[in-house]
């Protein structure tokens, strides 16, 4: 990540082959056809290279900033398409605000070959959730719905979706933490 | 909603991005000037909804979106050159700042062995250093093929207060573990060095007992070895005489089969001559066989050689002739053959010859005088001396006619 920030081109090419299959896999969760999908991994590549000052190599963790950058640009595309993104033109302003992660001060080092490992940890954490609660993260995370959205979709009240996706992403970290045991 | 109100409660929704924009502004906004934000919970949220896609059957995307994503960066060239140019300026304005004093510093301090103990314990690791170890660990990994996505972690990313969150306890250890190997090499050096010290304290403090030490004094040592010196002088001398035994005993038999080989090169330059001769006379044969007027007498043996038998092969143009005789009878030392021819009553030598001991047959040339054919001639072979007779004898052996 470190030779992609000084834009060596290379590096940029070593970082795709590792992580376009992963970045592929989860854009075409979300858009669900291939070609999109596609363009979406294009456009996230590109916004990687563009925007690669943003990315802060003190955190050292390339794989959240990658995986939310697809993650949001794949959402932003079908929130779009289903016109859920209200007006907002999609700018240079929006892109570093909506799409470029704003990942935490403090957050932990992760990269690929970490969460490739634990992923089975990470499957059986997932799995111990009730099943309101894994649905509850799918709406959020795949489908791209804000927790309005959840609400009416739920059809339950949108602070009962707050509590839920809190207490689903708390015991996905204690299920996770057990595992990891 | 009153998002200023709640926005702590919103954490884990802006970290599985269900906030919608206007939610999400207000929550930036709002992280940015809180001192009391919980961080750390939202780092553990990010991390979490970043690996939910890791469970997910991994598909490679075609091979011509690698392409495609190439030429879409092309389009970004001069904005990326633009970038690039930016990047250069500010890293040679901020080169200055980099003063090369600490590094002078830590580098004498690691000179001795004390200081790399105190550096050692004092500052066990700092997360700096892992995260600069784990950054260039994760360019060189990121060299791997595709379809070694989700190989086996080499766990050096998490590390610090969190560690517990997203590993295994076996993989924990392994960034300390990268620090063994140094801090057993700085112990190693710290007992060389004082082997080194300690040497020349021993030396100083016992030097008598430190030779008294040696299992031979140095007096004895000397007889020992004058004596080990005087015996070797025969075992010398000995070898000496053995290797001019080898010399001499080389040299013989080298001569020798020099001269076997002389002997050998004689024996063959005498049948090279033979067979030189030989060749000749069969040359000179076949050109007198050309020739017109060619004659063949067959000598037939007398009551003194009842098995042998001769041939004359005479050319009256050439007035030459070949001489064959067979099964002659074994000739003294003294003794040999005679050729005659008898014209006119009158006897003439043709040569004297003596045939080879094995018996082989052989060709002897000879001349002939003037003759006319239309006479009676006639040849006998008698047993004369070597030297030869001026008229045969009477010990004819084979006889003749034209």
């Amino acid at each position: 990540m470190l030779r992609v920030a000084n834009y060596d081109s290379k590096a940029l090419e070593v970082l795709y082959d590792r992580y376009s299959p992963l970045l592929y896999t989860l854009i075409k969760k979300i858009v669900e056809k291939k070609v999109l999908a596609e363009e979406v991994l294009i456009e996230v590549f590109a916004i990687i290279w563009r925007k690669i000052e943003l990315y802060d190599s003190e955190k050292n963790n390339a794989f959240t900033w990658l995986v939310s950058i697809a993650r949001n640009k794949a959402v932003d595309v079908v929130r779009r398409k289903k016109g859920g993104a209200g007006n907002i033109n999609y700018s240079e302003e929006f892109e570093n605000r909506f799409i470029i992660p704003r990942l935490s001060q403090t957050i932990d080092p992760l990269d690929l070959n970490t969460a490739s490992s634990i992923s089975g940890n990470v499957e059986t954490a997932l799995n111990n959730l009730t099943d309101a609660q894994q649905y509850v993260l799918y709406l959020a995370y795949y489908e791209g719905l804000t927790h309005q959205q959840i609400s009416e979709r739920l059809n339950i009240p949108l602070q009962t979706v707050i509590a839920k996706i809190k207490i689903a992403a708390n015991n996905l970290r204690e299920n996770l933490l057990t595992e990891g045991e | 909603m009153n998002i200023d109100k709640d926005y702590q409660d919103l954490i884990s929704a802006f970290a599985f991005g269900c906030l919608d924009s206007d939610e999400q502004s207000s929550f930036i906004d709002n992280l940015s000037h809180d001192q009391y934000f919980n961080w750390y919970e939202l780092g553990e949220f990010q991390n979490l909804a970043a690996l939910l896609p890791s469970i997910l059957t991994i598909e490679k995307p075609d091979d011509d979106v690698k392409s495609k994503v190439a030429q879409k960066l092309y389009a970004y060239k001069n904005e990326i050159r633009e970038k690039k140019k930016k990047l250069t300026i500010e890293t040679t304005e901020n080169e200055p700042e980099k003063t090369i004093t600490p590094v002078k510093e830590e580098l004498l301090k690691q000179n001795t062995i004390e200081n790399i103990k105190i550096n050692y314990d004092d500052k066990p690791l700092n997360k700096e250093n892992i995260k600069t170890e784990t950054e260039d660990i994760e360019i060189v990994t990121s060299e791997r093929k595709k379809d070694e996505l989700f190989r086996p972690s080499q766990a050096t990313q998490i590390t610090g207060r969190d560690i517990k969150s997203f590993l295994n306890k076996k993989e924990k250890p392994k960034p300390i573990k990268k620090t063994e190997p140094i801090i057993a090499k700085k112990e190693e050096i710290k007992i060389e060095e004082k082997k080194t010290i300690d040497k020349p304290k021993a030396v100083n403090e016992t030097a008598e007992p430190s030779k008294r030490s040696t299992y031979i004094p140095i007096r004895e040592r000397k007889s020992y070895l004058e004596n080990k010196s005087k015996n070797y002088t025969p075992v010398i001398f000995l070898l000496f005489i053995l290797m001019i035994a080898g010399f001499l005993w080389l040299y013989l038999s080298t001569n020798t089969r020099i001269l076997n080989l002389q002997q050998e090169a004689d024996t063959l330059k005498f049948q090279i001559s033979g067979l030189t001769a030989s060749f000749k006379k069969n040359s000179d044969l076949q050109e007198l066989l050309t020739t017109k007027n060619v004659s063949v007498v067959n000598l037939t043996p007398t009551k003194f050689s009842n098995e042998s038998y001769g041939k004359l092969i005479i050319s009256f143009d050439k007035n030459q002739g070949f001489f064959q005789m067979l099964n002659m009878p074994e000739l003294e030392k003294s003794m040999s053959y005679q050729l005659w021819v008898n014209v006119s009553r009158s006897y003439f030598s043709l040569g004297v010859y003596s045939p080879s001991k094995e018996g082989l047959p052989d060709y002897y040339s000879f001349k002939l005088p003037q003759l006319s054919t239309k006479q009676k001639i006639t040849f006998i072979v008698s047993k004369e001396t070597k030297l030869g007779a001026n008229k045969p004898g009477k010990l004819i052996y084979l006889e003749g006619q034209l």
